[in-house]
């Protein structure tokens, strides 16, 4: 996380060669917010001169195209694994500290931002629920109140997998999967917070700020060893972001990297075979901005009766879904078509099964998939190995 | 026409989402890595094919409003800074690869397609041919390089990128639509040949007679065995004697140069760069292919035999180091490996976003007095010492290009680069060489020391395709 301050010696080494445009060496697209609008403003190097623009007093967050362009934007970090100048891995602080300025004054954020942020601050969730329904999933599962029973995991659920019906079987499979490799884990439950990713990724440093400090001192306070998200999204806030805020002692595991440690130890036993072709999408949260790309990917070779094929663009290469960064919540039209392309990506490997780990990209590609009619069927991992674990 | 008519009429032809004018986008078009004064345009429309250039060009002769085209603005000479405003026509919509022709061993292309993507397309789907690349950036247009007169990987044999074209089809400033080559006679786009060649008529201008909508150009075998080696001779005077031995061997792919400074800069090197005594002072490299081991063994022997002379006459030099053996121990020469290829040390250098250069080809019989006055002028205003150089086209000719990454935020630097690089334009054009993708204030110079005939031609070609001026005004001189 960066100030608009600390921007200034990196966004003028940009020099608009274009080589983030693309992605190097195979030289597909790269960057979903140029692709989609094509004009200079929407890449990552008219990011880089407008915030130079601003600090030159060429232009202004009120200026016309300003804010649209810094918001047009699922900051999926592909910039930054194509980049070749030393400011690559601040691209998508650059954009985050844009954003945090705009909304200091008051240009920001976009007007279908807003009621998420309201959200927030009244129900701890960007989802508009009451914190009661945080547990809806879990109820009949037997799983530990963590605030009440002491466990050595917390499952960090995350506002979307717990609060989205579509998106139960999330939560469910990694609470069946937690169980029958005995591992001694609990819930949250109401008291679970939102990690805040919404609010840093659309520029509201306050609240932010608020929510980070609060989550780290109820994740410090419960006193697990480890806790485990499902959401790519939490995982690169708590686990990266919040570190400019404050320390979280446990160690912070996403699911996938979790549930691998619990499959090289032998503790998932597959009675079923899939018998499928899969292919695996990264999410920007969990693989480029996250670093975790291996651990699904061994999962998924492994299993048994899986035949395993990549898609074109994958690891710093994949292609985002174009939910991230607010896009989804802005520009629900332009985030379908994106990740129309990825499905397309996908299709061409002959995949049945499209596999991520992130519930705001299965958001997205199940819209993908219904508005496509494509015959490809979205699994979140911890689904399809829930799914091979049943008699 | 009001300044609103004008923006709906765009908005008709080319669509409302493809029409912009808000603060940021023009900002973002008004400027580029150079030194050459920003100017803003007034709208930016991105077409979707040759009909709708057309249908802008007939609003903006109605209008007499400014077109400026443009794909990736990376020309490094301002080319694309709208000095009169008006409308900049960004062609990256148009970027459909449209045939590549395996047999007559050519791409037919929109001005939109990028080095990267023909290289892409090429490796997988025709792996059997290649094209010529420049040390630019990967996504820059082929066919902007092509009419800019580029100079490439494959130059020394084949000559400077406009040497590739075969046909071109292009909207004149009227709005009609011409094809060019043996594409207006026969519709297959293999030669220009044996025809009155009208593709002059749009080669080197800048975008200021016409807009190219297509372009076919020539591909080249890929051979099977491919060898790059550098040679470190310690003055300039060797290399570019080496350089003019080498090509009259006749068996080179690639003869090419770069000084001492750039091997520096590749290592991560910022601020003040100096020679260290016994350090080689140019760093020469060349590409040569073959169809068998034999014949690429018989090449190599050619090269260590021509070596052995020089080092028989007395000449110092390293090498020659083959390009695997210097990226196991020095793994920053990739950059110099592949192309395309970015050269991040170079653009990154001055540390501030800001790269210019003056270009230029001449004959290679005085390569080295340009080289060693032109070093001096960039260290007397603080610049490292940083050109590079090839053979053209058999040996013909030869470019030398001095580069210049410098600190845009600083205006005394900016001031200073301004004066650096007239002084080099004109020391170029003492020594017989002529600045190519040249700045409107080189092209002045230019057509100061031209023959007048040259220049009266220049003018009614101009006036006759483009008598409103309408297309990229203030760019060579008009
Ligand atoms: C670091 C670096 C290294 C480089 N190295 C080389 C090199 O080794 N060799 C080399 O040749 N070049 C080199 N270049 C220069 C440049 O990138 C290339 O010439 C490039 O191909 C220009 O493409 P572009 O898309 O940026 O063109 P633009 O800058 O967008 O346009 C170039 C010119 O063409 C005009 N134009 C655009 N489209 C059309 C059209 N359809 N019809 C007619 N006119 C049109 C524009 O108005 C402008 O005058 C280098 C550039 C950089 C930044
Ligand atoms: S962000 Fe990096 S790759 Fe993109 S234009 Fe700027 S310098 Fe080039
Ligand atoms: S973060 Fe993604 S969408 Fe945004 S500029 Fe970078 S590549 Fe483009």
């Amino acid at each position: 996380m960066m100030e608009f301050d600390d921007i200034r010696n990196w966004v003028v080494r940009c020099v608009r060669c274009g080589t983030c445009k693309y992605t190097n060496e195979t030289y597909l697209p790269s960057c979903p917010a140029g692709e989609r609008f094509r004009f200079e403003p929407f890449y990552a190097s008219g990011k880089n001169f407008i915030a130079r623009g601003i600090i030159e007093g060429a232009l202004k967050f009120s200026d016309p195209g300003v804010v649209e362009a810094i918001y047009s934007c699922p900051t999926c970090g592909n910039c930054q694994s194509q980049c070749p100048l030393p400011h690559h891995e601040h691209l998508v602080d650059i954009y985050e500290a844009m954003r945090a300025r705009a909304v200091e004054e008051g240009a920001g954020p976009l007007p279908a931002h807003k009621p998420l942020l309201a959200s927030l601050r009244q129900y701890d969730n960007p989802w508009m629920q009451p914190r009661a329904s945080k547990v809806r999933w879990a109820k009949e599962l037997g799983i530990k109140d963590i605030s009440k029973e002491k466990a050595r995991v917390l499952y960090f659920v995350g506002c979307t997998a717990a609060l989205d019906p579509t998106l139960r079987n999330i939560p469910t499979a990694t609470a069946t999967l937690l169980k029958s490799a005995g591992v001694d884990f609990g819930i949250l439950g109401e008291a679970e917070i939102c990690c805040a990713s919404t609010t840093l990724r659309i520029g509201d440093r306050k609240l932010f700020k608020n929510l980070a400090e609060r989550n780290i001192e109820l994740l410090n306070r419960i006193k697990v060893e480890t806790i485990v998200t499902s959401c790519a999204g939490c995982f690169k806030t708590l686990k990266h972001d919040y570190k400019s805020i404050g320390k979280i002692k446990p160690q912070i595991l996403h699911s996938s990297e979790f549930i691998y440690r619990l499959f090289l130890g032998g503790k998932l036993k597959f009675k079923k075979e899939a018998n499928q072709v899969v292919t695996y999408h990264d999410p920007c949260h969990l693989g480029r901005l996250g670093g975790v790309f291996d651990p699904p990917r061994r999962i998924l070779r492994y299993l048994p009766g899986i035949t395993f094929r990549e898609m074109d663009r994958i690891r710093e290469n994949a292609y985002c879904c174009g939910a991230g960064g607010g896009v989804r919540t802005a520009f629900p039209d332009w985030a379908t078509d994106n990740v129309g392309t990825r499905i397309e990506e996908a299709e061409k490997t002959g995949a049945r099964l499209l596999v991520s780990t992130c519930p705001f990209c299965a958001q997205n590609f199940m819209t993908g998939i219904e508005k496509k009619g494509s015959s490809l069927e979205y699994v979140d991992l911890v689904d399809l190995l829930n799914r091979l674990i049943r008699e | 026409m009001e300044k609103e008519e004008i923006k709906k009429r765009l908005e008709e032809i080319a669509g409302k989402e493809w029409v912009r004018d808000d603060a940021a986008t023009l900002f973002l078009y008004s400027r580029d890595m150079t030194e050459n004064e920003p100017h803003a345009p007034d709208w930016v429309v991105m077409p979707e094919n040759p009909g709708e250039i057309q249908a802008v060009m007939r609003l903006a002769n109605e209008t007499l409003t400014p077109v400026t085209p443009y794909v990736s603005g990376a020309n490094v000479g301002g080319l694309t800074i709208p000095v009169k405003g008006g409308i900049i026509l960004d062609l990256k919509r148009m970027n459909r690869i449209l045939e590549i022709n395996e047999s007559d061993m050519y791409a037919l292309v929109e001005p939109g397609v990028t080095f990267g993507h023909l290289r892409a397309d090429l490796d997988r789907n025709h792996p059997k041919l290649i094209y010529t690349y420049p040390m630019a950036p990967p996504f820059t247009s082929v066919t902007c390089n092509a009419l800019l007169d580029g100079l490439c990987n494959l130059s020394h044999p084949h000559g400077a990128t406009s040497d590739w074209i075969n046909s071109l089809e292009v909207v004149l400033p009227s709005g009609e639509l011409a094809r060019i080559g043996s594409a207006a006679i026969s519709g297959r786009w293999v030669s220009r040949v044996p025809l009155p060649d009208l593709a002059g008529l749009f080669i080197g201008w800048q975008g200021l007679t016409g807009i190219v909508t297509k372009i076919a150009v020539q591909l080249c075998p890929k051979p099977a065995f491919l060898k790059r080696a550098f040679i470190l001779p310690y003055s300039y005077s060797t290399a570019y004697e080496m350089m003019r031995e080498l090509s009259w061997t006749r068996v080179l792919d690639d003869i090419a140069g770069l000084s001492w400074v750039a091997g520096k800069m590749m290592y991560g090197r910022h601020g003040p760069i100096t020679r260290d005594p016994g350090e080689p002072g140019f760093i020469l490299f060349v590409e040569y292919s073959a169809n068998t081991r034999s014949e690429l063994w018989s090449k190599t022997m050619i090269l260590n035999n021509l070596l052995k002379d020089f080092e028989r006459k007395g000449k110092t030099f390293e090498g020659p180091l083959d390009i695997n053996a210097i990226l196991r121990f020095f793994p920053e020469y990739a950059k110099l490996a592949n192309f395309p290829t970015t050269l991040d040390f170079l653009l990154d250098y001055a540390e501030s976003g800001g790269f210019s250069w003056v270009g230029s080809y001449g004959p290679t019989s005085n390569w080295t007095s340009p080289t060693e006055k032109g070093s001096a002028i960039m260290e007397k205003y603080g610049f490292p010492p940083l050109f590079n150089c090839r053979s053209m086209k058999g040996g013909h000719y030869g470019s030398l290009r001095f580069l210049i990454p410098f600190d845009k935020r600083d205006p005394e630097v900016t001031k200073k680069l301004r004066i650096c690089l007239e002084e080099i334009c004109d020391l170029l054009l003492d020594e017989g060489f002529i600045p190519y993708k040249a700045p409107n204030w080189a092209a002045k110079k230019i057509i100061s020391r031209a023959d007048p005939g040259w220049v009266n031609l220049l003018k009614t070609v101009k006036n006759a395709l483009d008598p409103n001026g309408i297309l990229n005004p203030g760019h060579w001189g008009f």
